[in-house]
């Protein structure tokens, strides 16, 4: 009942703090007033009379903190008190929080990317409405060999089937596993979009409300070709659009097809997939014209579609599950070929992350957190360590408030305030910092890969920020508070601090050492990615990236025959070739480093192919007149493509140096014939010229053979111009955008860019891995040294009695500060010593992606460390000097 | 000195301010009056050692507070005895009287 009470009053007083206070007051100096008009009545000075009173009254402050804590009126107060003092005590060292704040900043930051990614994949829910009563629905294998293999898609007809037939089912809606790269053509120019082709009935599936405009009918997706709806995501709506209110009603052309906006998704939907946000949705009746592909409906063996549904009330997702599977068989089984038993049908909550994938994905973030907080944990100690030797040096200062009243409650409760402080100052630190690491690592991804990670940093990110920075305060700041108030009054006011126990202090030491050995590992693998990169960038193609500009093309959205595509194409370039500024241009059906390939077999002329092979292996492009010259790359022997190698003309070939020397060692392969298929004289190419071997796949791959052919001679309708420009680009860029259009209308170049951007897709795994490995070091570094530098610092502060005896008794300063430099220097090279030995161990591991450096390269291993200790041994001096700068006497008498 | 004092009158103290208060509400300053007046300035308290009991009496239930106006017209806070109060001071001073009477027991037998 007394605490209920209390626990009332608390909070009301938590409300009116101020006024609590100032009640005390008045009350206390009421009673300080009538005690001194009384004594002035009995014929006492003023100012005797006061002293009296005040004596007759007792220590006024000790009341008053005692009258405050009994009314329990300290909380609200007492804090905001905290909080003012705490800020204050850390204004004063501004270097030593600086350091924390910085180091706690980076754990933190790291925990916070880390939980927004997770948030992302999942923990948020689907922005749908109701999202547990949605329910994703995949075919079974019930006999696979492996998890990926149990679960697979839908063909549209096997799911046109269950959406027909399902009475368990309020809805069964469906949708691309995967979006589509389609062209959006506006302004002359064609831009690659993401779009998804989804059923006519998926927004209304999700529940979900336009921002602008409709959605799809459910029956504007039954005939093919007769709704060219198209709805538009609100970032594309946003950036692309420029948010116009007029976009509604308005035409969209993709591959070649007009389409009318009808709708603006919400913003807060991107789709239904975690990393699949497609910029428009289109019916899946769309797609047979969008994609030219008349069969695309009613093909039984492509599975792409995952299916969307809600159920009907009062059934269950095992019951639906099992009408699926049993209309599934019925599909099933009038094709299959032998008597098997079909696939089954499963219902999976709809979740950000699909079902099969989940586990993956938490194990894999699992791991993820848990290194996260290691580092978390790791700084923690760090702190902990350095707010130690803070707490050292403030043990007489906690003394003397004892002394005048103040309870060990309130004590350890400031210092843990100060704590907190100074954990959510590195919390706000580590959000900034960790939103824009967010968005560096959303922009690592290349382009022309269709998965986006947008990562929101919601309320959910926000509040796991916050209880961290908390919680860290709390960890770190509990033992040195703790230590700290330990006070017994009277030989603290006298003697110095005590050392602390011996386990303690070789826990510390072992983690530092394990700091910096982890530190150096990170920083000699991001040193060694970093050189890797360096010599990736300058690594000779096999052409010329500098000065030219490469354009996609497609024909086929202009339903045009063979003819008339090699027509276009050779009026292309010959437009092309007219633009100021342009010194060549030429065709060719891909450009190396993408992400084509194409490869083959083929017979050569006079030779058996080795037993088991069925023929002769080459990597396959199709290029146009002058592209080695175009291009940069130089003819060994023979000639180029001319015009004269047309259709109809003597199909002619032209190979690499390495498929030379590989097939024809040691003879001329001018003349020579191979065939494109069985060795009949229709499929007869002659090789006509041999180009040097460059790298087509990828920078560190072995030569291999080469076989291009004749662009005009074959049928190509899509492909590449390759520009070689003088000058400054950004006009020719201009101009070659509006060649296409000027030789038919409805035709316009894609991705058009620079060679040098291309080219750099081929280095993203070696400049990913040395980023992340970079960042990965100097984050350790910035641990590994704040944290050494917090054990010198609390060394110091404890032996700094020590210190001024030893000076006292005739010491120089320069063996004080010996003494204790060397001390944190034995950690330092202990650690370095550990690091390195881990490291020759486990630097093979990163062997694939070494370009031009050993696993164990000298000079790297030589010039870090040395690096590192020279870092090292900055932050062991630094505390040392400044207990050696300390007067004797003045450090003999403080403690 | 005053800290003895003060340890000694501390349970007592409690009795003494509940025992004036049935005489009326009175602020701090007059229960200090009146305790000492009524012992003969014999029991002389250290004061400001009245008010944390006050709070920590109200906090019990024991007294009630409720601010007024003082004889010379300044704003006071005025404490009065209430049900649960009187309880206890009947309960305390029955105790009391059995320590009182057993120490003059001893004190007899000389």
């Amino acid at each position: 009942m007394h605490l209920v009470r209390s626990l009332i009053r608390q909070l009301r007083s938590f409300g009116q703090r101020r006024t609590v206070k100032q009640e005390i007051d008045e009350e206390l100096s009421f009673h300080l007033e009538q005690r001194m008009t009384e004594n002035i009545a009995t014929g006492m000075p003023p100012d005797q009379a006061a002293r009296d009173a005040r004596k007759r009254f007792g220590n006024l402050q000790t009341i008053r903190e005692e009258c405050r804590a009994t009314r329990g009126a300290s909380f609200g107060e007492a804090t905001w008190d905290d909080i003012r003092f705490g800020l204050r005590m850390l204004a004063k060292s501004p270097g030593t929080t600086a350091i924390v704040a910085l180091s706690l900043s980076f754990a933190i930051a790291a925990n916070t990317t880390v939980f927004s990614f997770v948030n992302a994949l999942l923990i948020r829910p689907v922005p749908v409405e109701a999202p547990e009563q949605l329910w994703q629905i995949w075919r079974l294998r019930p006999n696979a060999s492996s998890e990926m293999k149990r679960y697979g898609a839908w063909s549209r007809p096997s799911i046109a089937h269950l959406r027909a037939n399902a009475r368990s089912c309020a809805a069964i809606g469906a949708f691309e596993a995967e979006p589509t790269l389609g062209t959006w053509y506006h302004h002359g120019a064609g831009e690659s979009v993401q779009s998804l082709f989804v059923s006519g009935n998926f927004f209304e599936v999700c529940a979900i409300k336009p921002a602008l405009g409709r959605f799809f009918m459910p029956d504007e997706d039954v005939t093919p070709g007769t709704h060219p709806a198209v709805v538009v995501s609100h970032a594309f709506w946003k950036n692309r659009l420029g948010a116009d209110a007029q976009a509604v009603g308005s035409a969209l052309t993709i591959n070649g097809v007009s389409l009318t906006i009808i709708g603006v998704a919400p913003r807060s939907f991107a789709g239904v997939v975690a990393a699949v946000t497609p910029d428009l949705w289109l019916p899946l009746m769309m797609a047979p014209s969008i994609l030219h592909d008349p069969e695309w409906n009613t093909r039984r063996d492509t599975h792409s579609l995952i299916g969307l549904g809600r159920l009907k009330k009062e059934v269950s997702a095992v019951q639906a599950a099992a009408e699926l599977t049993v209309l599934t068989h019925q599909f099933d089984e009038p094709h299959q070929e032998d008597g098997t038993r079909g696939e089954d049908a499963i219902l999976m909550p709809a979740l950000m992350v699909p079902g099969p994938v989940r586990g993956y994905i938490r194990a894999f973030t699992g791991m993820l957190m848990g290194a996260v907080l290691l580092v978390l944990l790791i700084a923690c100690a760090n702190t902990a360590n350095l707010q130690l030797a803070r707490a050292t040096a403030r043990q007489q200062e906690m003394a003397i408030r004892s002394a005048m009243g103040a309870t060990r409650t309130r004590l350890i409760r400031q210092l843990l305030t100060e704590s907190v402080l100074l954990a959510m100052l590195g919390g706000g630190l580590g959000l900034l910092l960790s939103a824009w690491l967010a968005r560096l690592i959303a922009n690592l991804i290349p382009s022309n890969l269709p998965i986006r990670l947008a990562v929101e940093f919601d309320w959910r990110v926000l509040a796991f920020t916050a209880a961290i920075s908390l919680v860290t305060g709390i960890i770190f700041g509990t033992s040195p508070a703790f230590r700290c108030t330990q006070v017994d009054l009277a030989s603290t006011l006298k003697d110095g601090a005590r050392g602390v126990s011996v386990q303690r202090s070789r826990l510390v030491s072992l983690l530092i050492v394990g700091q910096i050995a982890l530190c150096l590992v990170l920083l000699l693998a991001a040193a060694l990615c970093g050189r890797s990169f360096l010599n990736a960038r300058s690594v000779d193609p096999g052409f010329v990236s500098r000065d030219r500009i490469t354009a996609d093309f497609n024909l086929r959205d202009l339903g045009c025959t063979a003819d008339q595509a090699r027509e276009y194409c050779a009026r292309l370039v010959a437009r092309v070739e007219t633009i100021p500024g342009v010194q060549s241009a030429a065709l060719t059906s891909y450009l190396p480093f993408g992400l084509e390939r194409i490869n083959g077999t083929f017979q050569l002329e006079g030779r058996e192919p080795t037993p088991g092979d069925h023929g002769f292996f080459f990597e396959q492009f199709s290029v146009g007149p002058g592209y080695f010259a175009t291009i940069g790359a130089t003819l060994l022997q023979g000639r180029e493509f001319t015009k004269a190698d047309r259709e109809g003309a003597l199909r002619v070939a032209i190979i690499n140096e390495a498929a030379a020397k590989r097939y024809w060692p040691g003879e001329n392969p001018i003349g020579r014939r191979l065939f494109n298929g069985s060795p009949n004289p229709e499929n007869a190419l002659e090789i006509v010229g041999v180009v040097e071997t460059g790298r087509y796949r990828t920078l560190g791959e072995e030569p291999r053979p080469v076989f291009y052919e004749c662009f005009l001679q074959g049928s190509q309708l899509s492909g590449t111009i390759v520009t070689h420009i003088q000058g400054a680009p950004g006009a020719a860029l201009a101009a070659v955008r509006l060649a296409a259009r000027e030789v038919d209308a409805r035709l316009a170049f894609s991705r058009i860019a620079p060679l040098e951007q291309h080219v750099a897709l081929a280095l993203f795994p070696v400049r990913t891995s040395s980023l992340l490995l970079g960042g990965l070091g100097f984050v350790g570094l910035v641990l590994a040294v704040s944290g050494l530098f917090g054990v010198v610092s609390y060394s110091v502060a404890q032996r700094s009695r020590e210190v001024g005896i030893r000076m006292a008794l005739g010491a120089q300063r320069r063996d004080v500060l010996r003494l204790l430099f060397v001390q944190g220097l034995k950690l330092a090279g202990f650690g370095l010593l550990l690091g390195l030995g881990s490291a020759l161990a486990t630097t093979r591991l990163l062997q694939s992606l070494l370009f031009g450096v050993s696993a164990i390269d000298p000079v790297t291993f030589i010039a870090v460390p040395m690096v590192l200790f020279g870092i090292a041994s900055l932050a062991c001096w630094i505390p040392a000097r400044r207990a050696a700068l300390v007067d004797p006497m003045v450090a003999l008498r403080t403690e | 000195m005053a800290a003895s004092k003060s340890e000694l009158l501390q349970g007592t103290l409690d009795l003494l301010i509940l025992k004036t208060l049935t005489t009326g509400s009175m602020h701090g300053y007059g229960i200090v009056q009146h305790i000492q007046h009524r012992s003969d300035d014999v029991l002389v308290v250290e004061e400001g050692s009245l008010y944390p009991c006050l709070y920590r009496m109200e906090e019990k239930g024991w007294i009630a507070a409720e601010w007024g106006k003082s004889e010379n017209n300044r704003r006071a806070k005025f404490y009065s005895l209430t049900r649960a109060g009187r309880k206890q001071l009947a309960e305390e001073t029955a105790l009391w009287e059995r320590i009182c009477r057993a120490i003059s027991l001893v004190l007899q037998t000389a």
